[in-house]
């Protein structure tokens, strides 16, 4: 049976989005030097990835392409400073895309939170996705442990569709019990995979 | 905020805390290693499901050079388009305005003063902006005819230092657009005025002093009984045509044109450079109600310049070249070569 305990004592890290051979951090270092040239090639490899969830963040590529280009700025500008942020290049790069969707998403007006409108344009299959193709394959294979609503409900909240839009909203708790359930799917079968 | 700090880690991760929440936990997680490892550790799952779910775009062409130029890491390039879309836009305004004016619609606009600026008169042709000052007795005009006044004295001025030759130059340069203009007159007419020669480039300067004078006259009202019947007076057709050589885009604008007969239609022709035999271009619509239409053509090159246009009144399926017995209108035909 799944434990659902997430503890990180019991579980071995995911290594998900690590850089192993420390190209995306070498990049990021020049850029703090200021080489133009490392933030060409970190665009070429993270840009298409980052504009395909800046724009399942946005229901659509309106506003996307500009929340990615805010978000090659902070990390040109704030380059110095990734060293102290303890984490793997990529996931600065999308938690830095998610604030800046975050912040266009809150001035927005109301929304309802029904569908999500499609989002179009057709897939690269081989555009650069910033993961490597076994990081991809573990987490392809943890989702499809999933029960359908289940995935439903982490893609919902992983796209921001769950994200509280005006202070004090607040999500029913079958949502936030489904996300941990199946948060913590996800985090065991990654877990094992190191195994 | 959840009290057990990992479950914290997962909303934070999923973005589902509010402002002070987030805040709270990030908070903490300075103080708690755990906790800071538990929120990594979330973060990093929540990329790679970010990234493995996401449907990768093509990144528009200007992204990067748009990131490189806003970062000042490259000088941006100049950027022509909103000198072709001023241009495209002054010719549209004068054409609407050349249009309304012929037909004697800006005329019935009701009289803002009692002006004595009496002496511009549409029928006399070169008037200058100079020739027709607004004086104190004459109110100012609205707003959006100032607007209009402006682009018309300014397109004016550029095309009277330009002359022809600057025209045919800076018609087929990449990324500027001096449009070409012409007001189609019936054959017979081809000075473009009764009985008076024109000089080469000034028939399009001419059209812009009427446009202008039309905006700053201001008219009393005329004794009732010299004002004609519309019935007594004859509507000329109106035809002009506007191309932007440098972008290949043209637009037939006609008014007052009589209804094509059965199984006829008007057709435009151009001749793409002197001496060439006249290229058919296309039709107007079959039937117009109020015999006013418009037709988008282009002549498929940026680089030909049109000589002379012609609409011709044939048959619908089988239009034959301009001649004297289907030519409605024409192009003016210039009464000296125009200076090289």
């Amino acid at each position: 049976m799944l434990a659902t305990d997430l503890n990180p004592n019991q579980f071995l890290p995911s290594g998900l989005c690590e850089d192993p051979a420390g190209e995306c951090s070498t990049l990021i270092r020049r850029m703090s030097q200021r080489d133009a040239a490392a933030l060409i090639e970190l665009h070429s490899r993270w840009a298409p990835v980052l504009l395909g969830i800046a724009s399942r963040m946005l229901h659509g590529r309106n506003g996307a392409a500009e929340a990615v280009e805010e978000t090659f700025v902070h990390l040109w500008q704030e380059a110095r400073e990734f060293p102290s942020h303890n984490m793997a290049p990529l996931v600065w790069a999308y938690t830095t895309l998610r604030d800046r969707c975050l912040s266009r998403i809150r001035q927005r007006p109301i929304r309802e939170t029904s569908t999500p409108a499609a989002i179009s344009p057709p897939e690269r299959p081989d555009g650069p996705r910033g993961l490597s193709a076994d990081d991809r394959r573990r987490v392809r294979a943890a989702l499809d442990l999933l029960t359908p609503e289940e995935l439903h409900s982490l893609e919902q909240a992983v796209f921001l569709s769950y994200s509280p839009a005006h202070a004090g909203e607040t999500h029913p708790v079958a949502i936030k019990s489904q996300l941990r359930q199946s948060l913590g799917k996800v985090r065991t079968q990654l877990s094992r995979y190191e195994l | 905020m959840n009290f057990d700090p990992f479950d914290s880690a997962v909303w934070r991760s999923l973005n589902m805390l509010d402002a002070d929440e987030a805040h709270a936990f990030d908070e903490a997680m300075k103080h708690d290693p755990l906790l800071r490892s538990a929120a990594m550790e979330m973060e990093a799952i929540a990329t790679a499901v970010a990234a493995t779910l996401a449907t990768v775009q093509p990144v528009p062409p200007d992204h990067l050079e748009h990131l490189l130029v806003r970062l000042k890491l490259k000088t941006a390039p100049p950027n022509h388009l909103p000198m072709a879309i001023a241009g495209w836009s002054a010719t549209a305004i004068l054409a609407i305005l050349l249009t309304l004016h012929l037909t004697g619609w800006i005329d019935s606009w009701p009289s803002k003063s009692n002006s004595t600026n009496q002496n511009a008169s549409a029928t006399a042709p070169g008037i200058s902006p100079a020739a027709t000052p607004v004086t104190a007795a004459t109110q100012a005009p609205v707003p959006e005819n100032r607007d209009q006044l402006k682009e018309i004295a300014t397109l004016r001025a550029q095309l009277e230092r330009a002359g022809s030759s600057e025209l045919l130059e800076s018609a087929n340069t990449p990324g500027m657009a001096m449009p070409l203009v012409v007001a189609l007159v019936p054959p017979g007419d081809t000075t473009g005025d009764s009985g008076e020669t024109e000089a080469p480039g000034t028939s399009i300067t001419r059209l812009l002093g009427d446009a202008l004078t039309a905006l700053t006259r201001s008219n009393p009202p005329e004794p009732a009984d010299a004002t004609p019947e519309p019935s007594q007076v004859a509507a000329q057709p109106i035809a002009i045509p506007i191309y932007d050589a440098a972008r290949d885009l043209g637009s037939l604008v006609v008014h007052d044109l009589p209804t094509a007969p059965e199984g006829q239609s008007y057709h435009l022709w151009v001749t793409p450079k002197a001496g060439a035999p006249p290229v058919y271009v296309g039709s107007l619509p079959e039937k117009t109600a109020t015999g006013s239409a418009a037709l988008d053509f282009n002549l498929g090159s940026t680089r030909v310049l049109p000589t002379g246009f012609f609409l011709t009144l044939d048959s619908i399926d089988t239009p034959a070249p301009p001649s004297v017995d289907n030519t409605v209108l024409l192009s003016p035909v210039p009464s000296k070569p125009p200076s090289d």
